[in-house]
């Protein structure tokens, strides 16, 4: 096609003679690199003969999944305090068997670890010592009818952010935050109905769960501890906000539990989190309240908590992470119940499988109680008492190391 | 007109021409061709290739397929319509395979290999390089 016809269509005056040849030489040139731009937008190629390679991927043309995938990780985590008298190291692994038949989906999770562990996690498959757990943390059966009614039934986590995504090759942090078990129950036996719905812009997620709650309490007479197991029903919501271009993530949501004690006494509680994330940048956080009632008559007090979280990525496989916790586990007494921790941290993840961390924390308090409330681990991770007159805050270092695997 | 100006003119068209392909994907979304569906806003894409959407509004399963080693093009496919990068979203896969059990999607080993099962799946949807499409596959127009 020559431009000169429809350069003159349209009136306007031809180039001048004596420059003519090599003016329509350009012209050429130019008409042909438009029509080739033209073609490569508009004009698929004609598809390549597909290779053995493909031929043998494609084999039946079906796309159905493996009956039962597995994945797992295993991490060793290292907690230091100041002195480095009371290290605790925990080797753990986790295997994670989901088998999906139709609309049916079973998904657990089975556990070993070596620490002496306070927490209410699982249902332990063999009788625990004190350097070794084995258990089932948790199994669920779900019927999906729709994204945003599904059934599910078995043994499963009461649903806080934290316990949902605790695991080490997800979190950015070596321990876990204070209120983590600590208000909430950690797990229930017990039947929920859940879903999510995505519009366009935003959505929304939620979970209703009623069945028997499992928690580490004291005893009443200061003994020890037990898993109380107590009926619990409780219900979350999470709106999924539209945030357009101006975040990436943008979730707020709502917590509300009962858990109903003998003799007719209730603990109420209700908590929320928010998840904001914006390009490097993610925050995290998370409160929880209870308010207790005692079943033997004495008067009720409440627990409550929360966490700050943010997150930068420094380069593409280093994040900084930094935390401050706060939880009062009963209101009837200050000093030892009032936790406060700022932890900062740093973590390498070369290839998105392996995560190595480190952290150094700031906690009060001159001495170290074990208290299962705490959290997960043994000392120091998540006991602390508050710092006494006269004895400054205390500092400690933990580092963590996670190995991510699946098959097939 | 003098010369120059058409020179000038010359050249901005072709700037324009060149603007629009540099601008254009790289890749294109495919579908079976009994998918109802002609266009889909890049969110929804989103969750349909993240598995948050599990089936269609007609009640076939979703089968997302990702392409291995397909360089810019899977980038651009992953920044622009999973607005993440390649590292985050093996870590959000980590993340779902703990959490809800749910599997990243299937990984064909080209173009060619993509289409096929595509079309021999009603719930299939994956993506391809521009220049790998033909007539087997429907396009579905990223809005």
């Amino acid at each position: 096609m020559a431009l000169r016809p429809a350069f003159e269509r349209i009136g306007l005056s031809p180039p001048r003679r004596r420059c003519h040849l090599r003016f329509r030489a350009f012209e050429r040139i130019l008409s042909a690199l438009l029509l080739a731009f033209c073609a490569g937008a508009q004009e698929p190629s004609s598809p390549p003969a597909p290779s053995a390679q493909d031929t043998q991927s494609v084999a039946g043309g079906s796309l159905a999944q493996p009956p039962v995938d597995f994945a797992g990780y295993a991490s060793f985590r290292r907690v230091a305090p100041q002195g480095g008298s009371n290290a605790a190291n925990e080797f753990s692994a986790s295997i994670f068997a989901t088998g999906t038949l139709g609309r049916f989906r079973l998904h657990s999770e089975w556990n070993l670890s070596n620490a002496t562990e306070y927490d209410s996690e699982g249902i332990n498959l063999v009788h625990p010592r004190r350097d070794l757990s084995v258990k089932l943390d948790s199994a669920t059966l779900t019927y999906n009818v729709r994204d945003w009614l599904q059934f599910a039934a078995g043994f499963e986590f009461v649903p806080t952010y934290w316990r949902a995504h605790r695991y080490q090759s997800v979190t950015l942090t070596v321990q876990d935050p204070v209120t983590d078990q600590s208000v909430f129950p950690t797990a229930f036996k017990g039947g929920l109905v859940k879903g999510d719905k995505y519009l366009e812009f935003g959505g929304f997620s939620y979970q209703l769960y009623g069945g028997v709650g499992q928690q580490t309490v004291y005893r009443p007479d200061g003994t020890g501890t037990f898993l109380a197991r107590d009926p619990i029903m409780g219900g979350k919501f999470v709106f999924h906000a539209p945030c357009g271009h101006w975040l990436d993530a943008c979730d707020v949501g709502i917590h509300l539990a009962r858990v109903f004690l003998p003799g007719g006494h209730v603990n109420n509680l209700y908590g929320g989190e928010a998840r904001l994330e914006k390009g490097r940048v993610g925050f995290l956080s998370e409160f929880a309240h209870a308010y207790m009632g005692v079943p033997n008559g004495g008067p009720a007090y409440n627990r409550q908590g929360f966490y700050v979280q943010g997150a930068y990525r420094l380069a593409r496989t280093v994040w900084v992470v930094a935390r401050f916790d706060r939880a009062n586990l009963d209101s009837r007494f200050d000093g030892p119940n009032d936790i406060r921790r700022r932890l900062l941290g740093l973590v390498f993840r070369p290839v998105p499988d392996l995560s190595l961390k480190f952290e150094a924390n700031q906690y009060p308090g001159p001495t170290f109680i074990a208290n299962p409330d705490f959290g997960s681990l043994p000392v120091p991770i998540s006991v602390a008492a508050s710092p006494l007159p006269g004895h400054p805050h205390h500092y400690g270092v933990s580092m963590s190391i996670v190995y991510f695997w699946h098959r097939p | 007109m003098t010369r120059r100006s058409f020179h000038l003119l010359l050249m901005s068209l072709l700037a324009v021409a060149t603007a629009g392909v540099m601008g254009k994907e790289r890749f294109v979304v495919i579908v079976n061709k009994s998918n109802r569906f002609d266009a889909l806003p890049r969110a929804k894409l989103r969750y349909l290739f993240l598995r948050k959407v599990s089936r269609w509004p007609w009640g076939a399963e979703v089968y997302p397929i990702n392409l291995k080693n397909a360089g810019d093009a899977r980038r651009e496919f992953t920044s622009g319509v999973l607005n993440t990068t390649e590292q985050e979203l093996a870590a959000y896969w980590i993340d779902q395979r703990m959490v809800r059990g749910v599997l990243p999607p299937v990984e064909a080993a080209s173009p060619q290999a993509a289409k096929a099962l595509v079309a021999a799946n009603p719930g299939a949807i994956a993506w391809i390089p521009s220049a790998n499409l033909d007539d087997t596959v429907k396009v579905l127009r990223v809005e």
